[in-house]
């Protein structure tokens, strides 16, 4: 599989501070990646390196097959990007900003303005001033630009920032029509949720360092797995529930008589088996459902509690520690 | 290389306070000017372009200080660098940028001065007219965009060109009265003066041709420093 991205035992120190921490990942062409973590875990800082805006302190990063920084400009020629957010010059209009861009690429870039702007939905507020825009509306424009030089791959750094729940599904539509046009993207985000619905393959970062990587689907499957299940005599259940073959563990939860049986893989058989086995001790079966870890889960339990604190302050539960340790800047 | 110098233009001239605003101080500058001076031809000419070109370059201090910094502080400099156009290129182009910028400003100090000196006057006045209006706003437009590029900081690079004309005039002043006068002629402020004014008299300690040689290796240096911060930092 070709990779549009490698990046070898990447480090980034600032002083004794590490933000990126020996860093190895492959990201397959054509892909939706994710990059995902809490604030201040290195991710902004990762990008900027890959797009030879810093340099490393150590390793090695292939873009589009050409080294970075040493052969920069082979490697970004087709590269869209928005880092950190998107800046523009707020007096001048939407239009005219991309404009500007273009006089930097191409003929081709030129030309294109028009129809980025369309497939941003910006056409109708392109000849006003950026200064006047929201920030969703400037995400947007920030990948109008991004896609000027027609690009292969597309690095987004937090690009749902602003974004209201309708411009979000939109957001969401417009990165699978650009992987369906063969591009890939590059997407960094600590919006579980958000990643889970866009991208293919995700690593999952804190402090710097790369905790799991891969298909989504097989990070969510290296997770808890269990059948639940509630009964009504659960002196007499816990024995039958520890005797199924497929049992890994069985575990109470906090319910009175709910419990929740690791399997290996879940399978409808195991539901099942579970009942049938249940029943046949003549227990009581007061529930019965699949359990399997949501990506925020997984990702919840591989970051531990710190990065938890942040995810659920962005879920609105609780507010952040503002002297809560990170492990680099995004800065 | 054209196309980014009118982007860089479009970018300097959209900036409408500083751009609009330094003509229009450097207009309001001349009329007083013209109507307090009640010499003609010649004397009149000279003064009203001294007049004019020293407001134009307080504006250019500005203008020019915004150009070099005003990327780096705004964030946009980064997108810039992504376009693969090479560092020292987009540097150069800030620099003839603030050139290009500064030619409407010129005009009209030296259409102002021309229109209203009345009197005789010949065409070596109109050059030396010419020649010091353009080389003050250059230089200083040159100077405060690299300096600009180097402080990175719209306030700072604003602060750091004015002091650098005041403070720069009074060292040199001091240097020249209490130390050497030939070291005094060295300094930038010196240098400045002497070839804005094309003048090879007694009052400088060294010659005109030393004097263009001495602010071209200013000039150069300021400029080179400016291009090696581009060229280095992270964005």
């Amino acid at each position: 599989m070709d990779h549009v991205i490698s990046l070898r035992n990447v480090t980034k120190r600032f002083g004794s501070n590490t933000a990126v921490d020996d860093v190895t990942i492959d990201v397959p062409s054509g892909h939706c990646y994710a990059w995902l973590g809490p604030n201040g875990c290195g991710k902004t800082t990762l990008i900027r390196m890959m797009l030879g805006l810093a340099r490393a302190s150590s390793g090695q990063i292939v873009v589009r097959g050409k080294q970075v920084p040493s052969q920069g400009r082979e490697a970004l020629s087709r590269v869209g990007a928005i880092v950190e957010e998107p800046r523009f010059y707020p007096y001048l209009s939407g239009r005219a900003n991309l404009e500007i861009w273009a006089a930097h690429q191409s003929a081709d870039a030129k030309a294109a303005i028009g129809g980025a702007l369309d497939r941003v939905g910006l056409s109708s507020r392109a000849g006003d001033k950026v200064g006047s825009y929201s920030l969703g509306m400037r995400q947007r424009l920030g990948v109008a630009r991004a896609l000027l030089n027609d690009p292969e791959l597309l690095v987004l750094d937090e690009p749902t920032n602003g974004l209201d729940p309708a411009g979000l599904q939109e957001f969401r539509g417009m990165i699978r029509e650009l992987v369906a046009e063969g591009r890939s993207v590059f997407i960094s985000s600590h919006i579980l949720s958000e990643v889970e619905k866009m991208a293919d393959s995700i690593a999952i970062i804190e402090k710097g360092k790369v905790l799991a990587s891969g298909p989504v689907e097989d990070l969510i499957r290296g997770g808890r797995q269990a059948v639940g299940v509630r009964v009504d005599d659960p002196g007499r259940g816990l024995p039958v529930l520890r005797g199924l073959p497929f049992a890994r563990e069985v575990r109470e939860t906090d319910v009175p008589g709910a419990y929740e049986v690791l399997v290996e893989e879940l399978a409808d058989d195991q539901l099942l088996a579970t009942g049938r086995e249940l029943f046949a001790a003549g227990i009581g079966v007061l529930e019965l459902r699949p359990v399997r870890e949501t990506l925020e889960r997984r990702f919840l339990e591989l970051t531990g509690d710190h990065a938890g604190e942040l995810a659920r302050a962005e879920l609105g539960d609780v507010p952040p520690a503002d002297d809560a340790p990170t492990g680099g800047t995004d800065r | 290389m054209i196309a980014l110098v009118r982007a860089e233009t479009r970018r300097i001239t959209g900036r409408r306070g500083s751009f609009w605003g330094g003509l229009g101080f450097v207009a309001t500058i001349l009329v007083i000017a013209v109507l307090a001076n009640g010499d003609d031809g010649a004397d009149k000419l000279e003064a009203t372009s001294t007049i004019g070109r020293y407001a134009g370059l307080l504006s250019v201090v500005v203008m020019g200080a915004l150009a070099g910094s005003y990327d780096t502080a705004n964030g946009t400099m980064r997108y810039l660098v992504l376009t693969g156009v090479p560092r020292w290129q987009l540097a150069v182009v800030r620099l003839l940028g603030i050139m290009v910028t500064t030619i409407p400003m010129a005009l009209l100090i030296l259409v102002v001065a021309l229109v209203t000196a009345g009197g005789s006057f010949d065409g070596t006045d109109v050059g030396n007219a010419v020649w010091a209006t353009f080389s003050t706003l250059w230089v200083w437009g040159v100077v405060c965009a690299a300096i600009g590029m180097l402080l990175r900081s719209n306030g700072p690079a604003i602060a750091a060109g004015v002091v650098l004309f005041f403070g720069g005039s009074l060292i040199t002043s001091l240097v020249y009265e209490y130390l050497s006068e030939t070291v005094g002629n060295y300094l930038f402020p010196g240098l400045f003066a002497q070839v804005s004014e094309l003048s090879d008299d007694d009052d400088f300690k060294i010659s005109l041709a030393a004097a263009f040689v001495g602010l071209a290796v200013w000039i150069a240096a300021i400029v080179a420093l400016a291009i090696g911060r581009v060229r280095r930092d992270e964005y």
